[in-house]
């Protein structure tokens, strides 16, 4: 059986219905220019249909410069979600690098990059994106990429860098070396598989910062900028009458939710499949899995 | 660092002054200057504790910020406390309830409140109980207008009044996470031998969470600590901005706009230290609670 | 055994996990009086430690024991008792002791702490009052100092020591029956004789029956005046001490005893029983034994043996009770023929 399907068996409800919706989302988000009414940017009737409360014609409503935010969630969802998978792409690769390099390294030289990483993680996330996107402004889509994902790579370092350690004590390593295998080649062999598994579960729930995070600086107005609106964007224009135009923050905030929580969902579930410790136990007390010796 | 984004503070669109304008203000502040050296003075500058001047505010940075820091800690304090008090027992709750329907509830819960960015939360918040159903003040620290009339009790009363939707906020947001992390501790504990030798001896199950694997899954918390201080922060200043709280996220958000880079660049370096020095207490605390260092 | 302090009858404490049900426990019947001491002896993956747990009703999802399962303690069906009561019965009237002391204690709180506890829970004595308990039971249990150690931790102390404190806990209420898993197996020699003689030493002391699970012979001829031999989840040879040692009946016992290094006796090797434990989700059909057993035959792959009596006292789950002539044709077991063995 694939590995996929035995993964899916394994995967509790919750997280079944996660992936659904999720798929769903990504289906919506990259058929949004088909899907979408009218063009995210499009300014339809500056007089007539400005600032319209959800209806018919427009189910999402209008904002103040006719603009249908219905389309504009449809066409969000592709900002938000593109970048949040591609930062959070790029701090897997970055930090699987680095936790390889310090697990591989000498104790001296894995020493300085914990510490390195310690001193980098006191940084607050948030603030230090704000210093910097307040220079950069405004930001291509493609440099808030690259800042979200060179700010998010730490828990993935030092879960590889953990794996490594280990897979570096073992014999067979040491079998292999004499054997003339390389170094580099063992520790990628033997350590990637081992920690792919909680890297996606890692990166999975990562995903739902980085939009919540993405979300955050574009409402502060130095994120996604137009012609390509995130949804966080739109809260940044959607703020200056939140009581009178309550669709406009209500919506694309809704589509945010149910796409975090999605993700949040799923990266739990995943954890239960990735981690058989986590589910039930034969007696208390004891570690093994039920039919082993007790 | 920082220099090293493209362009300067004065160049920013619809700027008002004039090229030659422009060029003495960049002369006296100091961006002509090779990067190199323009960071080398900064350090030298921030040794001293002299932290530049703000020229949006028209006054010292360190200045504005001495007035500010002290009220984000006010309401970073107060919601951490409240945090780790709401979610440790939400955790402890869960852990006793395993299995049953409410257990489930609060994981729904949890996740829920985990997911939300902490400005859509605060938006709806305030919404809801500001707008909609008028209870609580919309912003601001306290009344100015009634201020110089308010007895001394008015005014704490009228504080605490308008710290109470910005703490909710922040305390649903944090208190989420610290419930789940709490739950997972104890999930690890939970199954572990001693707790078995305890169900052995007879003690009660409630007592088996509460107090044989709270006392072991404290450790972890005591991390968490630490490590959602640079968390809280981030949130704090969003919340400050959404409820107009006058402190460093304040600050700062309205730097953004003006491009005052020495504002922001301070604040950034003071959430730093902030972060940092949370960070020792947190390791001090944990080498003080788990008795096996502390034998050291 | 008519007054009985402990009269387990057909208990079966099964799994039911991904891979199928494990059969962990599989009818197991026997009891045990007042102030004796019983071995139960097997390898690992045999169901003794289930056994253990289950009579303690320490079994959680996704085990459980299963209905028809009586195991009478004074008087009551254990089955029968609600949580609340089977949770006053434990650490009081029958008390365990646990394998790996470290684990076993918790690292946060004090020596003293946990055994104080015993007291608290079950007498509602106060904190003082239970405290002296504690001490007094450390200085029962051979521990110097016993005030001072008290406010020890768990890894202040050696793996002797805790195994102490350990049986210092379950005695704090002076239970009528201690079941001791593997209380000696995580221990240096040494220590272990010192740990045996502190148990016998306590029962004498308090009248305290002890059910001693164990998978070292040796351990047990020490220590227990009956033996009981467990192989997969079922009681296959039952005895005095004395006669087990002697006379060994079922083939499995005398692969145990076999395998035992012994002082005197000229052994070029440790005979070790070929073939491995089988899977508690698959106890092999017939015989369960029958496989790895140097004299198995037809009958024994088809027919489930049940418990004989081959002298008074003594039972025996081996067909070989009724044909004993088997014996003298000895043949290489079926594990090894098929190429599985050792």
């Amino acid at each position: 059986m694939s590995l996929i399907a035995r993964w899916w068996r394994r995967l509790a409800p919750p997280g079944r219905w996660a992936t659904a919706v999720l798929l769903a989302l990504v289906a919506l988000a990259v058929l949004a220019p088909l899907i979408a009414r009218h063009a995210p940017e499009a300014q339809l009737d500056i007089v007539g249909l400005k600032s319209q409360a959800p209806d018919a014609a427009h189910p999402f409503g209008t904002d103040r410069y006719s603009r249908d935010v219905l389309s504009r969630v449809l066409h969000g969802a592709r900002v938000t979600l593109s970048v949040a998978t591609l930062a959070v792409l790029l701090s897997a690769v970055v930090g699987t690098l680095y936790g390889l390099a310090a697990g591989m390294a000498g104790r001296a030289v894995d020493a300085v990059l914990m510490r390195t990483l310690d001193a980098l993680l006191s940084i607050p996330r948030l603030l230090f994106m704000i210093a910097l996107l307040a220079m950069w402004s405004p930001v291509p889509v493609a440099g808030l990429v690259l800042l979200l994902g060179l700010t998010g790579w730490f828990d993935v370092a030092r879960l590889v860098r953990a794996e490594t350690l280990s897979v570096r004590e073992l014999d067979f390593v040491a079998a292999a070396r004499s054997l003339g295998a390389g170094r580099l080649r063992i520790m990628l062999r033997h350590v990637l598989p081992n920690v792919a598994v909680p890297v996606i579960v890692t990166t999975t729930l990562g995903v739902g910062n980085v939009i919540a995070l993405e979300a955050t600086l574009s409402f502060l107005g130095i994120g996604a900028q137009e012609p390509n609106a995130s949804w966080g964007t739109m809260f940044h224009e959607g703020v200056v009458d939140l009581s009178g135009m309550w669709w406009l923050a209500f919506f694309p905030g809704l589509a945010m939710v149910t796409t975090v929580v999605a993700f949040n969902v799923l990266g739990d579930a995943l954890r239960g499949v990735l981690d058989p410790r986590q589910l039930e136990r034969a007696s208390p007390g004891t570690r093994s899995a039920a039919g082993k010796t007790v | 660092m920082v220099h090293l984004a493209p362009g300067d503070p004065f160049g920013a669109e619809g700027s008002r002054l004039t090229p030659e304008l422009r060029e003495q203000l960049r002369v006296r502040f100091g961006y002509d200057r090779p990067l190199v050296e323009q960071y080398g003075r900064y350090v030298a500058n921030v040794a001293r504790g002299e932290l530049g001047f703000s020229h949006s505010l028209q006054m010292p940075v360190a200045t504005a910020l001495a007035t500010a820091i002290p009220r984000t800690l006010l309401l970073m304090g107060v919601a951490l406390a409240l945090s780790f008090g709401l979610g440790m027992w939400l955790g402890v709750f869960e852990a006793k309830r395993r299995g049953t329907a409410a257990a489930r509830a609060t994981n729904a819960i949890t996740i829920v409140l985990y997911s939300l960015p902490a400005f859509w939360l605060g938006l709806m918040i305030l919404l809801a109980f500001a707008y909609w159903i008028p209870i609580f003040p919309a912003g601001g620290m306290r009344d100015v207008a009634l201020a110089d009339y308010m007895t001394p009790g008015q005014a704490l009363l009228d504080r605490v009044k308008h710290l109470v939707l910005p703490v909710l906020t922040l305390v649903l947001w944090t208190g989420a996470y610290v419930a789940r992390y709490q739950r997972a501790a104890l999930a690890e504990v939970l199954p572990l031998d001693f707790i078995r030798t305890a169900r052995a001896k007879g003690v009660p199950a409630h007592a088996l969470v509460s107090r044989h694997a709270l006392r072991n899954a404290l450790l972890p918390m005591i991390t968490l600590a630490g490590y959602l201080f640079p968390y809280l922060l981030g949130g704090t200043v969003v919340i400050e901005r959404i409820y107009a709280w006058p402190g460093m996220g304040w600050l700062v958000t309205n730097a953004i706009g003006s491009r005052d880079y020495p504002l922001v660049i301070a604040a950034v370096l003071v959430g730093g230290i902030m972060v940092a020095l949370g960070n020792l207490l947190a390791d001090i605390g944990y080498g003080l609670a788990d008795p096996r260092i502390r034998a050291r | 055994m008519a007054n009985a302090l402990l009269a387990v009858e057909n208990l079966r404490t099964h799994f039911y996990t991904e891979a199928g049900v494990a059969r962990a426990v599989d009818g197991v019947t026997f009891s045990i009086g007042a102030g004796e001491t019983v071995g139960l002896v097997g390898e690992s993956g045999c169901g003794k430690s289930v056994t253990a747990f289950s009579i303690m009703r320490l079994i959680a999802s996704p085990g459980r024991i299963e209905p028809g399962s009586r195991m009478l303690f004074e008087g009551k069906d254990l089955m029968t008792l609600s949580d609340e009561e089977m949770r006053r019965v434990r650490g009081n009237r029958i008390a365990m002791i646990f394998q790996e002391p470290m684990t076993a204690l918790n690292p946060v709180f004090t020596v003293g702490d946990q055994i104080a506890e015993v007291a608290r829970v079950h007498e509602r004595a106060s904190k003082k009052a239970a405290w002296n308990r504690a001490i007094e039971m450390l200085e029962l249990v051979g521990i110097p100092a016993p005030a001072e150690r008290a406010k020890e931790y768990p890894h202040q102390m050696s793996g002797g020591m805790r195994q102490r404190v350990v049986i210092a806990m379950a005695l704090v209420m002076k239970p009528a029956l201690v079941i001791a898993d593997e209380p000696t197996t995580a221990l240096d020699v040494t220590i272990q004789a010192q740990i045996l003689d502190l148990l016998k030493d306590l029962q004498t002391r308090f009248g305290t029956s002890i059910l001693l699970i164990t998978h070292d012979m040796g351990v047990v001829a020490e220590t227990a005046s009956r033996v009981m031999v467990m192989y997969g989840g079922e009681i296959v040879e039952e005895a005095p001490v004395s006669r087990i040692f002697a006379n060994p009946h079922h083939p499995y016992t005398e692969g145990l005893l076999g395998a035992m290094p012994r002082v005197g006796r000229d052994q070029a090797r440790l005979q070790t029983i070929p073939g491995t434990v089988p899977a508690p989700t698959a106890w092999p059909t017939g015989c369960r034994f029958h496989d790895r057993c140097p004299y198995s035959w037809e009958r024994t792959a088809h027919e489930h043996p049940p418990l004989y009596e081959i002298e008074a006292g003594h039972f025996s789950r081996c067909h070989l009770a009724q044909e004993p002539q088997r014996r003298a044709q000895p043949h290489e077991p079926l594990v090894v023929q098929q190429g599985a063995g050792a």
